[in-house]
């Protein structure tokens, strides 16, 4: 028999935003639900810190399931992750504003969908918008009401952003097709679509990690460049490639999954023309095109004179694509 | 097991002897109206306690989500917090959580609460007992300015605020609406008070298969209940409450000579007489 006094979950709802609306009518209910949400700081519990979402489910799930009385194992299934590349939950809440104030006026509750913490889903597909950062995790949901903390730094506006937006919608749901199948076998290791996930995801790191001296492109080619963070100097590449690519923003990650789907053959000539047409104007300093030669020629210049110790990798992952533009990538890189 | 069964029944009557007034449908309509007319941002609902305000704002809230695409939320001041403001009864309402008194005693909506009533653009928001808590004159109007605030533009939220027109519990503030008002009229003695009663009548024979013709004791009843909706049915349903504990079946005229404190004195005769069996 179903459990009329528990809220049931909407469609895509992560399951800290779910926790988030149950209401607590037991001493056991409110403890549960302070130690997911970390709403009690002070509190010794074994679960604070932890990400609520994705990291020791299990864990949460049977502190929920005992405090509310819920049986059915199935019911939890619904909040699994369907990526395994996610943005942690200790950088910051991604959400489309829109969606936000929409789930008020339906539900009358902020509802937070699981798909914003996917890193290959900086759009929300429903309103065509580059998700919002709202900073850090807070529980009280206030951040939602005051606005961005963080601002996404995005240098094109209007039919450009609207170019792009388009553009990254075709590669995000490419993206998260592939990384689904991936995350649906576990024996896929080995098979093609695991090779090409892998490969993508190694481009796209690549496009979006920030060095000492410089940053990947697609973190300067739509958006103002990032502040150099002097607290990973000694970080090595390929770890600063994996860090800085989960602490890039909606709008860097979207510049990524273009450059990423121009550069593997995803994206097409003419999507490329009306996406330099589009842009065009809105260039700052950068005198780069979005064609596959210019990219790699933008890429080669950031690392020249650089430590090349990326370079064996990058090329690994651009041989598993046998595409004209992306050999077009390598010429322009000079390997 | 008799027993068991004749003393829910007994009780049930709370649940089922339960009939509108055409004082309660007016007021229902006359608020969709004025909802439907965007001229007055907030509606004021009144009436005395047991008029049936709690029955008018439910249904109106009902007949807003079957009629039209526009959103409502009903605030239930009792639930919340005493001390808050209308800006944190918004906030608390949709699950924002802050610390007390972190947006101080202000006339001034905060930030929060203006992107949030921004948010919920056209909405219709239904306050219930909208005075519960307010403690002084100085509070309820430090109130009123924040609820026209929110149903000022930019904000624009339509605002039905209602309360009893006689007595809000927790509150020494008066209620005198100063705005477009729907109100709730008590009964006076006259033939529509008389057709209620063959409908509530009719209401106690088809639910209970009990004769009994309220119009001829119309008098008494219109004495006993001072022309309250909530104070007449409460007796009536004394009364059927009594005749199924006494296994009788009608409603004996006698019954109508009672007190309604009287009547319950020797309901709980009845009842302590069949728990002990």
């Amino acid at each position: 028999m179903p459990n009329r006094s528990v809220t049931l979950p909407i469609t895509e709802e992560s399951f800290s935003s779910w926790c988030h609306r149950l209401q607590p009518r037991t001493e056991a209910q409110w403890r549960v639900i302070d130690d997911i949400l970390n709403l009690n700081h002070d509190s010794p519990s074994r679960l604070r810190s932890r990400d609520p979402d994705f990291e020791s489910l299990l864990a949460f799930e049977s502190c929920i399931k005992e405090a509310f009385g819920l049986k059915k194992l199935a019911f939890f299934e619904r909040f699994r992750a369907d990526c395994v590349w996610l943005v942690p939950h200790t950088v910051a809440d991604y959400a489309c504003a829109d969606c936000i104030a929409e789930a008020l006026r339906q539900h009358g509750r902020i509802v937070l969908l699981k798909s914003w913490r996917y890193l290959s889903a900086p759009i929300c597909p429903r309103h065509t918008k580059i998700l919002t950062d709202y900073g850090t995790r807070d529980s009280s949901y206030l951040q939602f009401l005051t606005g961005p903390s963080v601002p996404l730094r995005l240098t094109i506006t209007g039919s450009a952003l609207g170019a792009v937006i388009k553009a990254g919608l075709k590669m995000q749901a490419l993206m998260l097709k592939l990384e689904k199948q991936v995350v649906s076998n576990p024996h896929s290791a080995g098979r093609q679509e695991f090779s090409i996930f892998h490969a993508r995801k190694h481009i796209m790191e690549f496009l979006l990690h920030a060095a000492q001296y410089g940053a990947g492109l697609a973190t300067q080619f739509i958006t103002t460049p990032r502040a150099a963070d002097r607290a990973q100097t000694d970080v090595g590449f390929k770890l600063l490639m994996k860090v800085r690519a989960l602490q890039a923003n909606a709008a860097e990650r979207t510049c990524a999954l273009i450059m990423m789907g121009i550069i593997t053959g995803c994206v097409s000539r003419q999507e490329i023309k009306e996406l330099d047409t589009q842009t065009e104007s809105n260039r700052s300093w950068w005198s780069c095109r979005w064609d596959p030669e210019s990219l790699g020629r933008s890429c080669s210049q950031i690392y020249y004179s650089r430590d090349r110790t990326y370079s064996r990798q990058i090329r690994d992952a651009l041989n598993t694509f046998n595409h004209k533009q992306t050999r077009e990538f390598i010429k322009g890189m000079a390997f | 097991m008799k027993n068991a069964r004749l003393i829910r029944r007994a009780f049930e009557v709370d649940q089922y002897l339960v009939l509108r007034t055409p004082q309660v449908e007016a007021a229902i309509q006359q608020m969709i109206t004025a909802l439907q007319n965007e001229a007055d941002p907030v509606i004021y609902l009144s009436g005395l306690s047991g008029s049936g305000v709690s029955t008018v704002l439910a249904e109106t809230s009902q007949s807003i989500n079957r009629a039209s695409s526009k959103t409502y939320f009903t605030v239930a001041r009792p639930e919340i917090d005493d001390g808050y403001l209308p800006s944190e009864y918004l906030l608390h309402h949709f699950g924002f959580k802050f610390a007390t008194r972190a947006f101080q005693h202000h006339k001034k909506l905060s930030p929060e609460a203006i992107a949030l009533g921004g948010m919920l653009a056209q909405s219709i928001i239904l306050v219930e007992d909208y005075l519960a808590g307010v403690a002084s004159v100085e509070q309820k109007r430090t109130h009123m300015h924040q609820w026209s605030q929110l149903a000022a533009p930019p904000i624009s939220l339509r605002i039905v605020l209602a309360g009893p027109s006689d007595h809000i519990k927790w509150s020494w503030a008066s209620h005198r609406p100063t705005g477009p008002t729907v109100l709730i009229e008590e009964w006076r003695f006259n033939d529509l008070f008389r057709i209620y009663l063959k409908d509530v009548s009719s209401l106690i024979y088809s639910t209970y298969k009990l004769d009994v013709e309220l119009p001829l004791h119309a008098k008494s009843l219109f004495k006993v209940s001072q022309g309250n909706t909530a104070r007449l049915l409460e007796y009536l349903r004394e009364c059927v409450r009594h005749t199924i504990l006494s296994a009788e079946t009608g409603v004996c005229a006698k019954l109508f000579k009672l007190s309604f404190r009287e009547i319950v004195n020797a309901n709980a005769k009845s009842l302590r007489d069949l728990t002990d069996n």
